[in-house]
């Protein structure tokens, strides 16, 4: 009997039971009681079990997803995110195992994952580790090198928490690669460097600039009378080959000073024909008076054609060749220069060649493993020591070369030397002036008057005895005023001004300007150890009556420029 | 004949029917495929899927299957994503005919009578497969109840000429909860549709119904008031306070189905066994949106009928699974026919995550079948269909298993 009073004991297919007795009854009624009772405990038990069942597994949706979500934000940092326990790592994302080039999973098996790091920070790298996960303090953050399995080595930046991982003590690591910063640092400090280095350099050159005009100065007083005894002086006497020799000498001096102030000044770029032999020549020959422990061949071509080049940017690289060769052979050894003419295929059209001057600069030296060769033309990247190297050279000379359109290769081993070769293309075009000739000769009687301003008196006397020994008559002013006022009073008897370009007070220029202020149609020889330029040039150029001679000069030299000047119409 | 079966699991509908039917071909060593049963999961889309099945088959192959909540093949047990599982059959010889009619919304047995007639089975066929919509109408709202075909019109319309055929099938679902379903009929995709292939008595259908139900406290009640699928109240009461009382809480209330609990009704002579396959189960779709009864997945039960409260059990269901499935096999070896191919047609509710149960009852037939070699496929239905207690009808809660044999041995 149920609760409601009914009978529900029912048989299969509607039949009721059978009836029986009382007892039967209350045994059949005793009976479904006890199943019914059983049946609800079972499906109660059991949907609690469900309903635990289904929670468990909302619970478990929602980790999963929750894992998934942060798993998702670890895994696409871009920062690197380690755990480390008893020096190992234990968890990592990509970015981190990214940076050394590995697999996370190569990472985590790595038995000592220290050894990646620099061996310069590595010892403080574990103790700073060893510090974190004993909870003591560290000092955040801290920049160390990591040494990539691709052989790159990078910077990072870490920083870290203490943690318990599955119970033992750990640390939680962030790290960011500040390749790019450490370098643009580097960068910003070797700029610093190198504009302290410049300046410094400035400094040298208006010093070193000063000490050859004054150097020149001596020489030009120093040349002068020295033609000015060879000119008397008869060619069998026993002075007259000393004097010769004494000119010569003075006359390399000379050349000294005049390339050392062409280094220091900054010229605009100016393409002409360039005998690139002769240029090698020149350069060895200076370079080689600086390093006489080594040994310099030359191997030129005699039929080298010509190169359209601005002479003063083909001598730099030259130049920074023969230096970086040279700190290459620190012990001493063989700098090789070669040239030789090419015919290549022209790169527009194969069917066509193209002339080429090809020059090598070779040395047996310490040479370059092909890391840094990648890196060599780069700006700022040098081998050498902090301070002696700016980094610039080569960078200089691949500049200079692609920008008269050349090509350069560098080929190079460990131990074994470097060569660097060069490709500039090659011109038809003439080549540049043949310099004067040494030898004086007897000039002929000239008449007239000259004023000579000039700041030295050692010069102008000397000039004065020259211009004295072809004829003339002197005035002499060693400073613009007195030449102005000198020549205000005998403008017109004065054929001829010999005008120095740097003077104290009144400059050349503005006293070439008075004068022609003056007098239009004076006759200017303008003698200067610079082969300057500015205003003075510009007034030069085009114009009559004006003329310009290089000091130190001789006698010779003087007269033929005083006839030119002199002979203008 | 050469057996292939093929699965993918891919967002793009195309590429998943592509691979699904390329890897069921190079598993069978199939060039030129007869016949292809291919099932998808609700959210695979059915056009895309089946042009992407024929780029790799061609056009002229016949397709059968449609909407199902999962797939089940030798590897895969899986109802997330976008499951689809493809069988290839090549024959030497014809060893089939199918036919598809559309038109359930408009009565199950006129379609049955129709589908029957366009099939006319003969003494040369071995066996009937009907695969058709089990959603009439998707539910209105979350609190509504959806409305479904039933398999017993279906079945009635089928059995009206007199089949001579065991008949085996499913009532296709596309989620659990009761979205719209296709059905593929040979050469395209229809709804509402039942599609049906006679195979030839060259292949004898062999078949294990796995139960998983067993009786809650094996006490009659006298069904006083139902209509349709809707049964209102037993032995007089209300229906929902009687389950109510069960419960011992209203929570059950929220199930669509409902949980653990089914009706049951006992098969063959009374009190004669308590065996599983005695009892037909009914699954309750859900309280009707009034509370004033419940919905059945069928409406086979009437008023006067007997029914007992049944309670689904993961336990049965999973040694159920493995002992017919041993069963079935050890009853083919000993007849001495050559397993083809396999059919697993499973209750979308016998799935481990609808189950609660922390393994898959699918596993155990992959295991059996696997270990006999026997390829197969099977999905996750609404409604199995399958001869029991002496005649086909629909079934709830069970898993259907089909294993096709050639040579002359009879079905069971």
């Amino acid at each position: 009997m149920t609760a409601d009073g009914r009978d529900r004991r029912r048989s299969p297919r509607g039949r009721r039971s059978p009836a029986g007795s009382a007892a039967e009854r209350r045994k059949a009624a005793y009976f479904q009681a006890i199943a019914e009772e059983t049946g609800k405990r079972r499906l109660r038990e059991m949907f609690r079990l469900t309903r635990l069942i289904e929670r468990h597994r909302e619970m478990e949706q929602r980790l999963l997803e929750s894992e998934v979500r942060y798993r998702t934000v670890v895994e696409n940092l871009a920062a690197g995110m380690l755990v480390a326990a008893e020096n190992r790592i234990v968890f990592t994302n990509r970015a981190a195992a990214g940076f050394l080039g590995l697999s996370p999973e190569e990472l985590l098996s790595d038995p000592d994952p220290f050894r990646h790091v620099h061996p310069e920070e590595r010892q403080a790298l574990r103790e700073r580790h060893a510090r974190r996960t004993a909870g003591l303090p560290v000092e955040d953050p801290f920049v160390f090198r990591l040494l990539a399995a691709d052989g790159k080595t990078r910077w990072l930046e870490v920083t870290g928490t203490p943690i318990r991982w599955q119970g033992r003590p750990a640390a939680l690591n962030f790290l960011i690669d500040v390749t790019e910063r450490v370098r643009a640092a580097e960068r910003e400090k070797m700029l610093a460097e190198q504009l302290h280095r410049a300046q410094k350099l400035e400094a040298l050159g208006t010093l070193a600039g000063g000490i050859a005009h004054d150097f020149n100065n001596l020489m030009a007083s120093a040349l002068a009378y020295v033609s000015l005894m060879l000119c008397e002086t008869d060619p069998s006497h026993r002075w007259y080959e000393p004097l010769c020799h004494i000119e010569r000498q003075i006359r390399r001096g000379s050349q000294l000073t005049s390339r050392l102030l062409a280094h220091l000044r900054r010229k605009p770029e100016r393409k002409s024909p360039v005998e690139v032999n002769g240029l090698i020549r020149e350069v060895l020959d200076v370079f080689g008076r600086t390093r006489k422990d080594l040994r310099l061949t030359a191997d030129l071509d005699s039929a080298l054609p010509r190169i359209l080049a601005d002479e003063s940017q083909i001598e730099q690289v030259l130049l920074n060749l023969f230096v970086n060769a040279a700190d290459a052979m620190p012990g001493g050894g063989t700098l090789t220069v070669r040239t030789r003419r090419r015919e290549l295929p022209d790169e527009a059209d194969a069917e066509k060649a193209s002339s080429w001057v090809e020059l090598t600069v070779a040395d047996d030296g310490v040479g370059m493993t092909p890391e840094i060769q990648e890196r060599i033309f780069d700006p700022f990247f040098t081998t050498k020591e902090f301070g002696r190297g700016t980094g610039l050279g080569l960078a200089t000379v691949f500049g200079i070369v692609k920008g008269h359109g050349g090509r350069i290769e560098v080929a190079s081993r460990p131990g074994q030397g470097t060569r660097f070769t060069i490709r500039l293309p090659a011109t038809a075009e003439g080549g540049r002036t043949t310099r004067i000739p040494l030898h004086a000769t007897e000039p002929p009687p000239r008449r007239g008057r000259v004023l000579i301003v000039d700041d030295e008196p050692a010069v102008t006397a000397s000039i004065a005895r020259m211009l004295e020994k072809l004829g003339f008559a002197v005035l002499r002013a060693t400073g613009g005023e007195e030449a102005l006022e000198l020549f205000s009073r005998h403008a017109e008897e004065i054929d001829l001004v010999v005008l120095d370009v740097v003077m104290p007070g009144m400059g050349g220029e503005a006293i070439y300007q008075r004068i022609r202020e003056i007098r239009p149609q004076t006759r200017i020889l303008v003698a200067s150890g610079y082969d300057f330029g500015g205003n003075l040039r510009e007034l030069l150029r085009g114009k009559k009556g004006g003329r310009f001679i290089q000091k130190p000069f001789t006698l010779e030299e003087l007269s033929q420029a005083v006839a030119a000047v002199l002979s203008e119409p | 004949m050469k057996v292939g079966v093929g699965y993918a699991n891919r967002e793009r509908a195309h590429e998943g029917g592509r691979e699904a039917a390329a890897r069921a071909l190079e598993a069978g060593g199939i060039g030129r495929p007869d016949l292809l049963f291919a099932f998808i999961g609700g959210d695979v889309h059915p056009a895309e899927f089946l042009a992407g099945l024929r780029s790799a088959i061609g056009a002229a192959v016949p397709v059968v299957g449609g909407s199902a909540i999962g797939i089940i093949t030798p590897g895969e047990i899986s109802y997330t994503g976008h499951p689809c599982g493809v069988l290839a059959l090549e024959g030497e010889g014809p060893f089939f005919r199918l036919a598809a009619v559309e038109g359930l919304a408009g009565g199950e047995c006129a379609v049955g009578e129709r589908l029957i007639g366009a099939l006319a089975p003969g003494a040369g066929d071995g066996s009937l497969l009907v695969f058709y919509d089990s959603v009439r109408r998707p539910p209105a709202d979350a609190e509504a109840p959806p409305e479904l075909n039933v398999s017993a019109g279906l079945l009635k319309g089928l059995a009206a000429t007199g089949c001579p055929l065991p008949l085996f099938g499913a009532g296709l679902m596309a989620d659990f909860a009761f979205g719209p379903t296709v059905q593929f009929c040979g050469s395209g995709i229809g709804t509402q549709c039942a599609v049906g292939v006679v195979f030839s008595r060259r292949l004898s259908a062999h078949h294990r119904i796995m139960h998983g139900c067993s009786p809650l406290d094996g006490v009659f009640h006298r069904v006083t008031r139902a209509a349709g699928n809707a049964l209102y109240e037993i032995d007089g009461r209300p229906v929902v306070a009687v389950i109510d009382d069960l419960y011992g809480t209203r929570d059950w209330r929220k199930g669509r189905p409902v949980d653990l609990l089914t009706i049951g009704r006992y098969e063959g002579e009374p009190y004669s066994g308590t065996e599983e396959d005695r009892y037909v189960n009914r699954l309750i779709t859900g309280v009707l949106p009034d509370g004033e009864g419940i919905a059945l997945f069928e409406p086979d039960i009437t008023e006067g009928d007997e029914i007992l409260f049944m309670i689904r059990d993961p336990g049965l269901m999973i040694s159920s699974a493995r002992s017919q499935s041993r069963a079935l096999m050890e009853e083919i070896r000993a007849a001495g026919g050559r397993p083809v191919f396999g059919l697993y047609i499973d209750c979308a509710g016998r799935t481990a995550l609808y189950s609660k149960t922390a393994a898959e009852e699918a596993a155990e037939v992959q295991q059996v079948l696997g270990l006999h070699g026997v390829p197969f496929l099977g999905f996750y239905s609404g409604v199995e269909i399958a001869p029991c207690g002496g005649r086909s009808r629909g079934l709830d809660w069970t898993g259907v298993l089909l294993v096709f044999v050639e040579g002359s041995c009879d079905d069971r």
